[in-house]
């Protein structure tokens, strides 16, 4: 019975050891995971700065301006191209509603 | 086992020794195993114990993070809608390694076949050489980092290298400023805001400048230099209620990206740095002094008199030919008017004034770039007449918009500001006038602009106030220089509640087609800022005003 005992504690005591290693293989490859994603994160970072300059650069003012005056002629607006809803309704004033006939 | 045997000799009559070798050999065998057993246990502890502490006991180490974190990082810079003025980008550093590279004459094919624009001689030059490490290109993009990264050849190496990028290129330069090579900045916002540009963890730096505002300036300004011949030209547009300027605008200007290859006279922030005496746009400040001193606007003042102050004729360039009240001095731009009124106020209460408006510091802003203004070294009667249109008195276009903003904004002087005002939130500012002078000032103003020298500057529905300048430049015989003229117009808008000042300083405009000769300021300046205002109400969506009520309101001076 002892002896039975000794076998089963030395027995936990290696599967307690193969856990161990197990869960320290476990992560140790999960730290290199995190560490993957990590740099994957920060190269995404980086590219999305660079796309955000890139569009930043793509809609500057001044180059929308010249690409649409040379391909669509627009120019800028004059203040006198603006019309609220009130000045459309003193220019064309409202038909009057006709009476509806009743049965 | 043991004990047997002793008990037996003990009970034995006489005590026989007997010499058991088996015995001693057990003994001695049994002693080993029980050493050998503790020596494996207490290794077998050891490894579990070194097991556990590795496993369970000592901290994770730190997650891998492949940027270095001595790189300099820098915070983005923004406009008043986030939208990206600069932004921080990683580049790489290309370098081979001489003692790594197989065949220098075929990398160096390969490497210039990638990138065009290196020179193949000396590229095969420094590979050949026999340093550890050679810098063959700075700054490469992603791309063609890949491209030479695909060449797959050995020796090549990169390094992160952060620089500063301007993505909207020539737009608000002056703003904006510089970074030198180490990222630190030596100009304009870039200077101004170091500290929480350059701090960790530092969030984006939001400037007050409006993106488009700021590129409808410039463009103005960009045609009108041309369109004038103009050495150079600045503008400014602020809110007068809070101080913020919306953009700021000086030409010639030069691209931040390159600005190791911008000239100083394309560097030079021309809206703060330059001082110029600017003429009669100091005329309404004097007029403003002059309400303030109790003087009755409506009290004709006999200009059409010839003026004579220590020998110097003071000369009208639209002499009137009767008496005229204020409104009419300031819409005719008379300088006789001013002095009258100057002469009255006396010296001590127009310096007061004037220092009070701030025009005898240096305008307080965040920029380095601000110059201080240069006074008359005396100040005598003569002074006092040439100050109150806008002579003898050096200041920067700056330093007049932060002057003239309390006529349009209730009274108040308020520090221009370059950093984002979130709404609501109140900026120190101190009384200089009453608001009752001030409105009588944005009524007069708004006369300059329908009745007065100020019409080319007029946006219809939307009440632009205004007031020109043109002055000779100093120098020459005279002390004055007949054609070399500096021509501003100082204005706001709208009339019912002003929000906006522009002003517009153009250095030696001349006369240019549809302006019948003329280089002065009613006939460049005005209309750029009328074309910048009307180019603004758009962006804005600002509402068109009722005009037959402004006019009346105008037109009811007395």
């Amino acid at each position: 019975m002892k002896r039975f005992g000794s076998f089963l504690l030395i027995v936990l005591g290696f599967c307690l050891i193969a856990g161990l290693y197990l869960i320290s293989a476990r992560t140790q490859s999960a730290g290199k995971e995190a560490g993957r994603l990590e740099r994957t994160l920060e190269q995404e970072r980086a590219a999305i700065a660079v796309l955000k300059a890139e569009i930043a650069h793509l809609e500057s003012p001044q180059r929308l301006s010249d690409l649409s005056a040379k391909h669509l002629g627009l120019r800028p607006t004059e203040p006198d191209q603006i019309l609220t809803l009130d000045d459309v309704v003193v220019r064309v004033p409202l038909r009057a509603v006709p009476e509806q006939v009743s049965p | 086992m043991n004990g047997q045997y002793a008990d037996e000799g003990v009970v034995g009559a006489k005590r026989v020794t007997v010499e058991d070798y088996e015995y001693a050999a057990i003994t001695a065998g049994r002693t080993r195993i029980i050493i050998g057993v503790l020596a494996f246990g207490l290794a077998l502890f050891l490894l579990m114990a070194r097991l556990a502490e590795v496993s369970v006991l000592r901290a994770a180490p730190e997650p891998y993070s492949s940027r270095a974190h001595d790189l300099a990082t820098r915070a983005d810079i923004l406009d008043r809608n986030d939208e990206i003025l600069a932004t921080t980008l990683d580049t790489y550093l290309l370098y081979g390694v001489p003692g790594k590279i197989w065949d220098p004459v075929e990398t160096t094919q390969a490497l210039t076949a990638a990138l065009p624009d290196l020179d193949p001689a000396d590229i095969e030059r420094r590979l050949t050489s026999d340093k550890s490490k050679v810098y063959l290109k700075r700054n490469l993009t992603p791309r063609e980092r890949q491209a030479v990264f695909s060449l797959g050849m050995p020796g090549l190496e990169f390094e992160i290298e952060p620089r500063r990028i301007y993505p909207r290129g020539h737009l608000a330069s002056h703003v904006l400023g510089w970074t030198n090579v180490d990222l630190v900045g030596a100009a304009g916002a870039e200077r101004a805001f170091e500290q929480q540009l350059s701090a960790d963890n530092s969030g984006p730096k939001r400037l007050s400048v409006d993106m488009r505002i700021q590129h409808a300036l410039d463009d103005e300004l960009r045609a009108g230099m041309k369109r004038f011949q103009a050495k150079a030209v600045a503008g400014i547009v602020m809110d007068v209620t809070t101080g913020e300027i919306l953009a700021m605008s000086s030409k010639p200007d030069f691209d931040p990206n390159r600005f190791g290859t911008a000239l100083p006279n394309d560097r030079l922030n021309r809206a703060t740095m330059s001082t110029y005496e600017l003429g009669s746009v100091f005329k309404p400040l004097t007029t403003a002094m002059a309400l303030e001193a109790g003087i009755d606007p409506n009290e004709q003042m006999p200009v059409h008199k010839p003026i004579v102050i220590r020998k110097k004729l003071i000369k009208d360039d639209h002499p009137l030919k009767a008496p005229a009240g204020m409104f009419d001095i300031l819409a005719k731009s008379s300088n006789r008017g001013v002095t009258l009124y100057a002469t009255r106020v006396g010296e001590a209460r127009q310096r007061d004034f004037l220092r009070k408006l701030g025009l005898f510091d240096r305008v307080p802003i965040e920029l380095a770039e601000s110059a201080a203004p240069q006074l008359p070294r005396e100040w005598q009667d003569l002074t006092t007449a040439t100050v109150s249109y806008g002579h003898g008195l050096s200041v920067t276009p700056l330093a007049l918009a932060a002057a003239s903003a309390p006529l349009f904004n209730g009274g108040w002087y308020i520090a221009p500001t370059l950093e984002y005002q979130s709404p609501g939130k109140a900026r120190p500012r101190r009384r200089v006038m009453t608001e009752q002078t001030a409105s009588t000032m944005t009524d007069m103003m708004r006369y300059v602009v329908t009745d007065g020298t100020g019409r080319n500057a007029a946006v219809r529905g939307y009440g632009v106030m205004g007031k020109t300048g043109t002055a000779e430049k100093p120098g020459g015989k005279a002390g004055y220089q007949e054609n070399n003229l500096v021509t501003s117009f100082i204005s706001a808008f709208p009339y019912e509640d002003p929000k906006y000042l522009i002003l517009i300083t153009y250095d030696e405009p001349q006369a240019a087609e549809g302006t019948w000769g003329y280089a002065t300021a009613g006939w460049n300046a005005a209309p750029t800022a009328g074309a910048v205002i009307s180019r603004m109400v758009s962006i804005l969506g600002l509402r068109r005003e009722d005009t037959t009520q402004v006019a009346s309101r105008a037109g009811g001076r007395p």
